[in-house]
């Protein structure tokens, strides 16, 4: 299995790019790292986060009599940050910790960052747990990668987990190149028995399966080039290693392995990701394009594509509230049958209202659908009350599909919430 | 209220004399247009403002509404003058504390739109701004972007009005017109001051024509023996009574800032 690992090209030509970086700029930087004055000063910590309570209801009756009609949540989102005097280091601890009262899964912690990170005009080093966002448009995000998603925080996916990591940024004049060595996979998160919403056999994400023997522990590798040329910004991307995206097995396939009866189990396979991110500024219109080619996955690779438009009406109404509209199209090779997404053949059309009032109030909705009838549907609102307290009302909807030629979203179609947040920021 | 009459004989002949050099003189001074000589005057308060290379400051933002309720929103800036084009401006939100972190760069151009973008913390993402968004509203304020992201002449005509005193200070007052479609306004009053060319007040008014709301510059400081600011901008929306107070304050200058500190990735890291 090592020699597998050897042979597979994209990661060794990372390791030969990092080993030239450490190799052949590293002690070039090495006085500034000592700094003559001998004991570095530390500029004043500082603490930031949020805490906050979530109510969620379910209006339709349960697919499963052990899940509730209503769910209230905790939660703590913390950051704590400090940085040299001159500002060339700083390090980040941001814990966060989730108590559910329906979901034993959903009562969770996660690091979602604890990284140490030194500034140069030459480079940017970090070692630790970061969040990394990669892409462009707002439907889904085919090219963001590097983080695994917190799937048990909310559907839409937005949520990350903290990821192990080595990252360099080296800043050129052209563009800017990013390098990431990744030591250690984290498997995604799923609801339990008693969360909603969830798919109607149970994954259990306590047992996966790894195509790789290190499972876990298998460096993953992923680099980023980010150019800006002019109107247009693009970026083209590289990932190798474990996919984040599980395929999800009967167990019945897998008993064998050891794996429980009656659940699905995840199954983490080893990819190439290749990836375009492409965005043009003109007046009032972003147009936008994601791009993914995937391989080594069971049944072959494939590609995704997402395309789009953001469009500001500013100051509608004679008000000072901005209206922006967008719309988006995917395209999947795997075609109208996969499972796999739910966004195969889907448009999207989105539209947020900034009120610009004292209360920075925001509303944001959003309806996505595909020509078999699949649709899932959200609406949010948010306003800030004082300076510290600031209240959200989520609406999400899923629909679409039927028992014989079910969908993604067919299996939601009870899940359909309504989910109010009120969060004090500090 | 000086009466011709009370003139002594000789100095009004002289005066007589003066004049009729001056009418019969080749291409005088005096022959400039009403638009010559407000972009003359443009370019001057322009080029008494160049070459402070970069600063940092802090900014309270006091909001107002009809009713007289306020909220109060905090930010930190770094500038940088770019030669030949708009300045670079990187922004970082203190407070209300929801959108903490959350900072915006943006490169000014001359002519054309402002290249922008907004970084969101709790994503962790860089977000392009599509920045034809000239009119739009600077944090839920009565300041539009366009509003202060910088006064270069190019980005109007001008046309000198008249001097008056303001506040018992004399200043020129010349009207511009923005050149840029995408801009909320139809025209503006501006009034400098007479000594050192500073705006003292300028006056929006809407694409109808309307007086839609008057800026006034309080606390001029002036600094390296240089350049003044001011400390204190005050703007009051005529249609809608609601007012901003910008309160500046820690202004520091030459801090040594690069391209470097206004790119994506400081953008990123800012905070």
């Amino acid at each position: 299995m090592f020699v597998r690992r050897l042979i597979q090209p994209g990661f060794f030509r990372l390791i030969g790019l990092f080993l030239a970086f450490f190799t052949g700029l590293f002690p070039g930087f090495f006085p500034s790292l000592f700094p003559a004055g001998g004991a570095t000063a530390w500029a004043a910590p500082e603490v930031t986060g949020s805490l906050g309570v979530e109510g969620r209801y379910f209006p339709a009756d349960p697919a499963d009599p052990a899940q509730q009609s209503g769910d209230a949540s905790a939660f703590a989102d913390v950051e704590f940050h400090q940085s040299t005097a001159g500002g060339n280091w700083d390090l980040t601890v941001a814990p966060f910790y989730r108590h559910d009262g329906a979901d034993s899964e959903r009562t969770h912690g996660d690091l979602r960052e604890a990284f140490v990170r030194w500034i140069n005009p030459r480079v940017e080093l970090a070692v630790g747990l970061r969040r990394v966002f990669w892409g462009v448009t707002e439907s889904q995000h085919l090219v963001d990668i590097i983080n695994q998603t917190d799937a048990v925080e909310n559907p839409d996916g937005e949520d990350k987990l903290g990821q192990p990591m080595v990252m360099a940024t080296i800043p050129g004049a052209s563009g800017t190149l990013d390098l990431f060595l990744l030591p250690y996979f984290r498997a995604r998160t799923f609801p339990g028995p008693d969360g909603r919403p969830r798919t109607p056999l149970v994954v259990d994400a306590d047992y996966a399966l790894y195509e790789h023997p290190d499972r876990r522990r298998h460096p993953d590798s992923a680099v980023r080039y980010k150019r800006l040329m002019g109107p247009l910004e693009a970026a083209l991307s590289y990932f190798h290693g474990t996919g984040r995206e599980p395929l999800l097995l009967p167990s019945a396939t897998c008993l064998a392995l050891g794996c429980p009866p009656g659940v699905l189990v995840p199954y983490y396979q080893q990819i190439n990701q290749a990836g375009l991110e492409a965005q043009v500024v003109a007046g009032d219109w972003l147009w936008k394009l994601e791009a993914i080619h995937r391989s080594g996955e069971i049944g072959g690779g494939w590609s995704a594509w997402t395309a789009g438009y953001e469009y500001t009406f500013p100051a509608v109404w004679g008000t000072y509230m901005d209206l922006g509209v967008l719309t988006e199209l995917m395209g999947d090779s795997r075609g109208n049958n996969t499972l796999s997404t739910p966004f195969e053949g889907d448009a999207m059309l989105g539209a947020r209202l900034a009120v610009n009032d004292l209360g920075s109030t925001e509303l944001l909705a959003g309806l996505i659908a595909d020509p078999d009838g699949e649709w899932g549907a959200f609406a949010e609102g948010s306003r800030r009350f004082g300076n510290h307290l600031r209240v959200e009302l989520e609406a999400r909807l899923f629909g679409g599909g039927t028992p014989l030629a079910p969908t993604p979203f067919y299996y939601l179609r009870r899940d359909d919430y309504l989910q109010l947040t009120l969060t004090h920021h500090f | 209220m000086h009466h011709p009459s009370r003139i002594p004989a000789a100095t009004r002949a002289v005066a007589l004399a003066l004049l009729a050099a001056i009418a019969f003189a080749p291409a005088p001074a005096s022959a400039e247009t009403p638009e010559e000589q407000g972009l003359r005057l443009a370019r001057e308060a322009d080029q008494r403002d160049t070459g402070w290379g970069d600063a940092t400051s802090t900014l309270t933002m006091i909001l107002t509404n009809r009713h007289g309720e306020s909220s109060t929103r905090q930010v930190h800036n770094q500038n940088m003058e770019v030669k030949g084009d708009g300045d670079k401006a990187l922004i970082v939100f203190d407070s209300p504390a929801d959108v903490k972190g959350t900072a915006l760069l943006s490169f000014a151009h001359l002519t054309g739109s402002d290249d922008q973008w907004l970084y969101l913390p709790a994503l962790k993402r860089v977000k392009r701004i599509s920045s034809g968004n000239k009119s739009g509203s600077f944090m839920g304020s009565e300041f539009a972007y366009e509003d202060i992201s910088g006064d270069e002449p190019e980005k109007y005509t001008h046309r000198y009005l008249r001097d008056e005193a303001l506040d018992g200070q004399p200043c020129h007052v010349v009207e511009r017109d923005p050149v840029d479609p995408n801009s909320g306004y139809s025209r503006q009053i501006v009034w400098w001051d007479v000594e050192h060319l500073r705006v003292q007040k300028v006056e929006y008014y809407d694409r109808k024509g309307s007086l839609l709301k008057t800026l006034t510059f309080h606390d001029y400081r002036q600094y390296l023996d240089r350049f003044w600011r001011a400390h204190e901008y005050r703007m009051v929306n005529h249609q809608t009574g609601k007012g901003t107070v910008l309160k500046w304050t820690d202004y520091k200058f030459h801090n040594g800032l690069t391209d470097a500190d206004f790119t994506q990735a400081a953008l990123q890291r800012a905070r």
